[in-house]
């Protein structure tokens, strides 16, 4: 007899936190991103609503990312991925995606969300093999340095978001107004920011800015990397260092997760200046929105003396 | 820019290297104990993962000072290791070392993009990218321990040369070490693990196998070591080689030649 108010207990304490549960799990929709920039544009648009985390730290190279246990365990709460796609995620992801086992992100499912066909993609000219490098032959997936490829990704995350849930679709299209709004802003200040740039030959570490160079008016006329993904040998070096003369290039962009020397040894021996640019959100501290990456690339530049 | 200025300083870096290194792995060869180096490399290589995990440039100062510490704390247990009876025991432990510091270089290094290239140069080295100011302080270092070694070049030739199960002054055993570990963190530092071991190695090895005595050997390894560094970095330029690989596996090249050159003229007698 004693028993039986201690069972009524135990299930109404049971029944207490599993309500209480799901009512915290409905509150916000979670999103992961394979990139920072994507995770915070979502929070831009998404503000309360929604809880956006990157698998891949801003500090570190998408590309090379590190699979790791914590990832998945993420992949399996989530209710949306958003990926940039055009294979940029590919040493990565899929062996994440498959652990986790979470079938409302799988590819193909609304949860999934892939950019790289909402934006306009460059293609690498000529036939791609492994034998050119890390080629990615569904294009330069590099297209976040372009600030309206950042726009379009927000429309679409935008509509992604009203799409998975609704009831706050009045708060995901203020949230995409006020991104708007933030970029019509910003886009004629880093114009003028670029304005030194203009028409200029610079060189690059990786082949990932042209995208950058198209949206400000520049021309990258080489790279440090004599193919995508290989360290500088010497002959490349010599071929380089003619490319720079040729061109009167002043300056090199590098992103920060990359080895130094080599960039150090060419200023050194051409005189070009070296500027370590961020190329995602989270970079340094302080970086929170995806237009903190520009703000933060033109002052690299600045920084560097080059111009 | 031409190929030549872009390899000069490597090359002056290798002969730098060669010098010190053949010298020191006569030594090492005739101890014995060949991993010791591997892992003290290692080590100091585990040191410059720390510095960078605790924020500092890898190829900044205070990283050499990481390293270096590396080194010497190594070095010490290597000393104290004349006291463990048997060379077996010796071998294992050395080789524990060296790959639970690779390890642990793997696993601090890989919390970051810029940690994996970091990782790479570790092993690779940058040779390529070695500046002529590195270059003069290595060379005073160099001869700051080349000091050290000459003043007391006697009784660290019976220290190596001697018995091996008898424990001379532990002094004197530490001073060796000290100065080679010294000697190995700069080089690891600027030529990466793989480089630093061959040179060790390699051209010592090669001399021992057609001369006797220390002083011959020597001679004969800076010969082979130099020769080995020409060819590498010339194959590096012509084929678009990494500069360390190309110049470990050229003087790899050049034992077996040496190797089978002995062992014809022996066979002709």
């Amino acid at each position: 007899m004693t028993t039986i108010p201690r069972r009524a207990l135990l299930w109404i304490g049971a029944a207490i936190l599993l309500l209480g549960n799901s009512a915290t799990a409905r509150a916000e929709l979670n999103v992961i991103t394979s990139t920072a920039d994507l995770a915070a544009i979502t929070r831009a648009i998404g503000g309360r609503a929604v809880k956006a985390d990157s698998l891949t730290s801003g500090a570190s190279a998408p590309h090379f990312a590190v699979p790791k246990p914590s990832m998945i365990r993420r992949a399996r709460d989530a209710d949306l991925l958003i990926v940039v796609g055009a294979e940029l995620e590919i040493g990565w992801l899929p062996v994440v995606l498959s652990s986790a086992a979470n079938p409302r992100i799988n590819v193909g499912q609304p949860g999934y969300l892939d950019l790289s066909s909402s934006v306009s993609i460059l293609q690498e000219a000529g036939p791609v093999s492994r034998a050119q490098g890390d080629v990615h032959k569904s294009g330069n997936p590099h297209y976040m340095l372009d600030p309206q490829n950042g726009l379009v990704a927000a429309r679409a995350i935008a509509a992604r978001l009203a799409e998975l849930d609704p009831a706050n679709a009045a708060a995901y299209q203020a949230g995409l107004a006020a991104f708007e709004g933030e970029f019509r802003r910003k886009w004629p200040e880093w114009q003028r920011g670029f304005t030194p740039l203009r028409g200029k030959s610079v060189v690059s570490y990786h082949r990932s800015l042209p995208y950058l160079a198209r949206a400000f008016g520049f021309v990258i006329v080489g790279e440090l990397e004599p193919l995508p993904g290989i360290s500088p040998t010497v002959s490349h070096l010599e071929a380089l260092g003619e490319t720079i003369r040729r061109n009167n290039v002043r300056l090199l962009l590098m992103e920060g997760f990359y080895e130094r020397r080599s960039a150090q040894f060419l200023a050194e021996r051409t005189g070009i200046k070296v500027a370590v640019i961020p190329h995602a959100v989270e970079f340094e501290a302080g970086m929170k929105s995806y237009f903190d990456t520009f703000d933060g690339i033109l002052k690299s530049i600045r920084v560097s003396g080059a111009y | 820019m031409t190929a030549i200025e872009i390899l000069a300083p490597a090359f002056a870096l290798a002969v730098l290297l060669i010098v010190s290194h053949v010298y020191f792995g006569l030594h090492v060869l005739a101890r014995g104990i060949i991993f010791v180096d591997l892992a003290l490399a290692q080590v100091a290589a585990l040191g410059i993962s720390v510095g960078f995990w605790l924020g500092y440039d890898p190829h900044g100062d205070a990283s050499l000072a990481f390293a270096f510490v590396g080194a010497i704390l190594a070095g010490a247990g290597f000393a104290l290791l004349r006291a463990v009876p048997g060379t077996t025991a010796r071998e294992v432990i050395i080789g524990c070392v060296y790959v639970v510091a690779t390890a642990l270089s793997i696993m601090i290094l890989s919390q970051s993009g810029q940690g994996m290239e970091e990782l790479k140069a570790l092993f690779n080295g940058s040779l390529l990218f070695v500046s002529w100011r590195e270059i003069g302080l290595t060379a005073a270092a160099y001869a700051a321990i080349a000091l050290f070694q000459a003043l007391g070049w006697r009784r660290f030739r019976a220290l190596s040369l001697g018995s091996s199960e008898a424990s001379p002054g532990l002094a004197l055993e530490f001073g060796f070490f000290l100065s080679f570990a010294a000697m190995i963190t700069i080089s690891v530092y600027l030529a990466g693990i793989l480089v630093v071991f061959a040179f060790l190695i390699i051209p010592a090895f090669a001399a021992s196998v057609i001369l006797a005595g220390f002083a011959p050997r020597l001679i004969a390894g800076w010969v082979i070591g130099i020769a080995g560094a020409l060819a590498g970095l010339a194959a590096a330029y012509v084929f678009d080689l990494p500069v360390g690989a190309a110049v470990v596996a050229l003087l790899g090249f050049l034992l077996v030649v040496v190797g089978g050159w002995r062992a014809m003229a022996r066979s002709r007698r």
